[in-house]
């Protein structure tokens, strides 16, 4: 069996796939790559299935070598990489020889890098998913020293991915909200000034939720409701006025007021966002926002 | 028959709520329109939660249209629920160390109350509670309900950590956190006893209907039980 050792981890590694569907009655949330389409441009470039599991690496910062030949391609975020102390780029296939040393440098723009390897990684299953949850003790994120096991490791024919395919990574957001469930609650002049306030990724985000800092909070006119289930991108108000938005880690019930959620097409900007990053909302209609996500999951990667 | 009606919750979320006062009656409509949703909808439905009186449908777009799918949910709603198969219950009894040491916020919660710590412990203590919905976190319970003279609104602004065990109070509502994880929750003592458990069906101790007893123990028995909670019989209510 061929290996990958792990040398250096610097922020949270985790295993991701597509998600889990179907245990949410039980607490048991969705997980997955929180930026869906780095995920299946990093597989497709190493031709592997687009939901074959793979890591996400937050904020960069990670080292291996493996044991054996594989190619692999590093999606998301923009890190330096280096290759035996040689510069290499991502969202291209690269040839990994035994014994090579492999560098994900910290991430200069973005938050998530993701880490395809031919062949795939030998991970448990656990409730229909790979994916792993940290906080919902399913699996743990990878420390210096583990092994990760490679199934079927090859070398594929080098491809790179359709420049205006890749994305940017821009220092202002703008999230398209759905409005619904307790948005009525505000009356409109209120509402309205969630579109015109200048908000500011929080450093406590992480994958559960994205924290953002108002410029100016806007309580809630209700400090809780009976708790009801939540979705992702759901848009709670607590008390104080600062919104959390729901990532893929998130609870699956709630008790904190709602204004909507944010489209899933815009989703994967704010999983980029990092600390600091500005963040304005915009309403969206459910039809748009439907055909807007309809669009993102039949766009298919493009490799040349 | 119970009504309800549904409302947009994302461009693939739908929320179902069944209006009125909360009862178990109420409750106990939902699971049986869940139970109706599985079968009828289930190769369209990704997830569904239900919880005290409102059910999250989300929906796989790629397979059902929400305008279908919205067509499919008012053709239901003309069907009765079926109110005949009998609803599993049982009672579980769960230990708790109440103590300022694990429960940061119990000073503040009897300070809220105007009582004493004494008093909201036996007031915690002293009723069953029904299982009313199971989430936020695996094998979360959210049990109701807490004595009007205790209840405490939530933090307003979440703790970024909230150690496994936790038993915590948010408005009428009570629980006992199975993992350590975020939480805006009251905080006024530790349970030592797993409630979750990923390798064993149905993973989670408490279900929906079940009722849930606390029984409040001493710093000594919550640090032997910590270490052995196989010795606490949770149908019996007491070490075995």
């Amino acid at each position: 069996m061929s290996n990958l050792n792990v040398n250096k981890v610097l922020g949270q590694v985790t295993v991701q796939d597509n998600g889990r569907s179907g245990f949410a009655h039980l607490g048991i949330t969705e997980s997955g790559a929180a930026d869906k389409w780095a995920m299946r441009c990093a597989n497709k470039l190493v031709d592997n299935d687009e939901l074959e599991p793979l890591l996400e690496i937050t904020l960069g910062g990670f080292a291996f070598s493996t044991d054996c030949a594989v190619s692999l391609a590093v999606t998301g975020a923009r890190a330096p990489l280096l290759l035996n102390g040689c510069s290499v780029d991502q969202y291209q296939s690269i040839e990994l020889r035994k014994g090579d040393q492999f560098e994900i440098k910290p991430t200069t723009q973005g938050a998530r890098v993701y880490l395809a390897l031919s062949g795939g990684i030998d991970t448990e299953t656990q409730f229909g998913s790979t994916s792993i949850c940290v906080r919902e003790g399913l699996g743990r994120s990878l420390s210096i020293g583990d092994d990760i096991k490679l199934l079927q490791p090859r070398i594929t024919v080098p491809v790179t991915l359709a420049a205006d395919q890749i994305p940017q990574f821009k220092r202002s957001i703008r999230l398209g909200l759905v409005k619904g469930l307790q948005s009525h609650l505000y009356d409109w002049q209120a509402f309205d000034r969630f579109f015109k306030t200048r908000f500011e990724v929080s450093p406590l985000s992480d994958r559960m939720g994205c924290r953002l800092i108002a410029d100016t909070p806007i309580a809630p006119p209700l400090d809780g409701i009976r708790s009801e289930g939540i979705n992702l991108g759901s848009v709670q108000i607590p008390s104080d006025g600062h919104p959390i938005i729901m990532l893929n880690d998130h609870q699956t019930i709630g008790g904190y007021m709602k204004i909507g959620s944010i489209c899933r097409a815009d989703l994967a900007l704010l999983a980029q966002a990092t600390p600091g990053t500005e963040v304005h909302l915009y309403p969206i209609s459910v039809e748009h926002a439907q055909q807007r996500l309809l669009h993102q999951l039949k766009r298919v990667p493009k490799v040349i | 028959m119970s009504q309800w009606r549904f409302e947009t919750a994302s461009e693939c979320a739908i929320m179902i709520y069944f209006d009125g006062e909360l009862s178990v009656a109420l409750n106990e409509s939902v699971g049986q329109l869940s139970s109706l949703l599985k079968e009828r909808l289930a190769p369209v439905v990704i997830d569904l939660v239900p919880s005290y009186s409102s059910i999250l449908v989300t929906y796989d777009l790629c397979k059902i249209t929400g305008v279908e799918i919205k067509k499919a949910l008012k053709l239901l709603q003309k069907e009765p629920l079926n109110t005949g198969h009998s609803i599993n219950s049982k009672l579980i009894t769960l230990p708790v160390w109440y103590s300022e040491e694990v429960g940061q916020d119990l000073i503040r919660v009897a300070q809220q109350a105007r009582l004493e710590v004494d008093d909201v412990i036996k007031i915690h203590s002293g009723s069953d509670y029904r299982a009313f919905a199971l989430g936020f976190a695996p094998g979360f319970a959210y049990l109701g309900d807490v004595d009007k003279r205790i209840a405490t609104p939530r933090l307003d602004t979440p703790r970024s950590y909230v150690p496994a065990g936790s038993v915590a109070i948010a408005d009428r509502q009570t629980s006992v956190y199975p993992a350590a994880s975020p939480g805006g929750w009251n905080i006024i003592g530790q349970c030592p006893i797993e409630l979750f458990d990923p390798a064993h069906a149905p993973y989670s101790l408490i279900q929906p209907n079940d009722n849930v007893r606390f029984i409040p123990i001493n710093r000594e028995s919550f640090d032997r039980l910590k270490q052995n909670p196989e010795l606490w019989s949770v149908s019996e209510g007491c070490c075995v």
